[in-house]
């Protein structure tokens, strides 16, 4: 008399995707649902899925370009039979189950998956670009003004110092990191406006 | 007409070119695709990321605009600068079509 089955089993796994796998990231979450597990949600590192029965579901992401009204985009995606699993920051997750007949993306043409990749890259430099900037403008300051306390003991100074000490490794890390993430993207563009 | 918006849809997308040419009617995303798949006899599916990315552009760029919403779906339709796009997309057509069959075209005054 028991039903336990009703409360699904919860797994929550570690994974990082960058902005350049989105189509890495779908085909693992189909996979992920042909073990029989479905996805719940993400936190970019994280992600939660419930036990299901193993079934055959295709994943796809979008990155709308600017402000989405969600219910009428949601909408537009249900009306072709796609589902929609969850939202991470301007990524969104789709579902459908998998059928030979349909082509299973959500891009009919390469023209249109060009201008999400572009949309991606205009997101993210938009962001990233004011950090840098910031970051630069700190160590300039810091270099060649008096304007914050030099080192010399105590926690003003040290601090200070130690920011500008960091602010350098920081900004060719993660510069660098997004920079190469955003030439992928840019490679991808090129592949896919010249298929070889 | 913009120069810019002219070089940017002509030559036109096949996507771009039907959507475009549905929108002499009033329509929604999927029912454009509804539409174009049975036109083509099946051959044209547009997809929902393709549909939706097509319509916020061409949307931006004037040549369709919003007209009201039913059931959660946006319903759009052509504006003047997208029927001269579209004049302009099926003249080109109409040559390439002529051309391909080995006919000649001859400059208009």
């Amino acid at each position: 008399m028991n039903n336990s089955k009703t409360i699904p089993d919860i797994l929550t796994e570690r994974q990082i995707f960058y902005i350049s796998e989105f189509d890495v990231e779908a085909a693992w979450l189909s996979f992920m649902h042909r073990e029989g597990w479905k996805m719940l949600s993400t936190t970019g590192f994280k992600y939660r899925f419930e036990s299901c029965p193993k079934e055959n579901w295709t994943y796809q992401l979008d990155f709308p370009a600017d402000d989405v009204s969600e219910a009428e985009y949601i909408q537009m995606y249900a009306d072709y039979g796609w589902e929609f699993v969850t939202r991470f920051r301007q990524w969104y997750y789709f579902r459908k189950p998998y059928s030979e007949e349909e082509d299973m993306s959500i891009f009919s043409d390469n023209a249109s998956k060009i201008e999400m990749c572009r949309s991606i890259i205009r997101r993210h430099a938009l962001l990233v670009t004011p950090m840098i900037l910031i970051l630069l403008a700190y160590l300039l300051l810091y270099f060649t003004t008096d304007l914050f306390p030099g080192p010399g003991g105590g926690f003003p100074g040290g601090f200070f110092m130690g920011l500008a000490a960091s602010a350098g490794p920081v900004l060719i890390i993660a510069g660098g990191f997004v920079l190469n993430q955003l030439y992928r993207l840019k490679k991808m563009i090129d592949r896919l406006g010249n298929p070889a | 007409m913009n120069d810019k918006i002219r070089r940017v849809y002509i030559p036109m997308t096949e996507t771009g070119f039907y959507i475009l040419f549905c929108l002499q009617q009033e329509n929604h995303g999927y029912g454009i695709t509804q539409q174009v798949k049975s036109m083509t006899g099946g051959e044209i599916v547009i997809s929902p990321g393709t549909m939706y990315g097509s319509l916020s552009k061409m949307e931006k760029d004037g040549l369709i605009c919003f007209t009201r919403e039913e059931d959660k779906r946006k319903l759009y339709q052509i504006t003047d600068l997208g029927r001269e796009i579209l004049d302009l997309e099926i003249a080109r057509i109409e040559r390439l079509y002529r051309n391909s069959k080995g006919e000649f075209v001859h400059e208009q005054q």
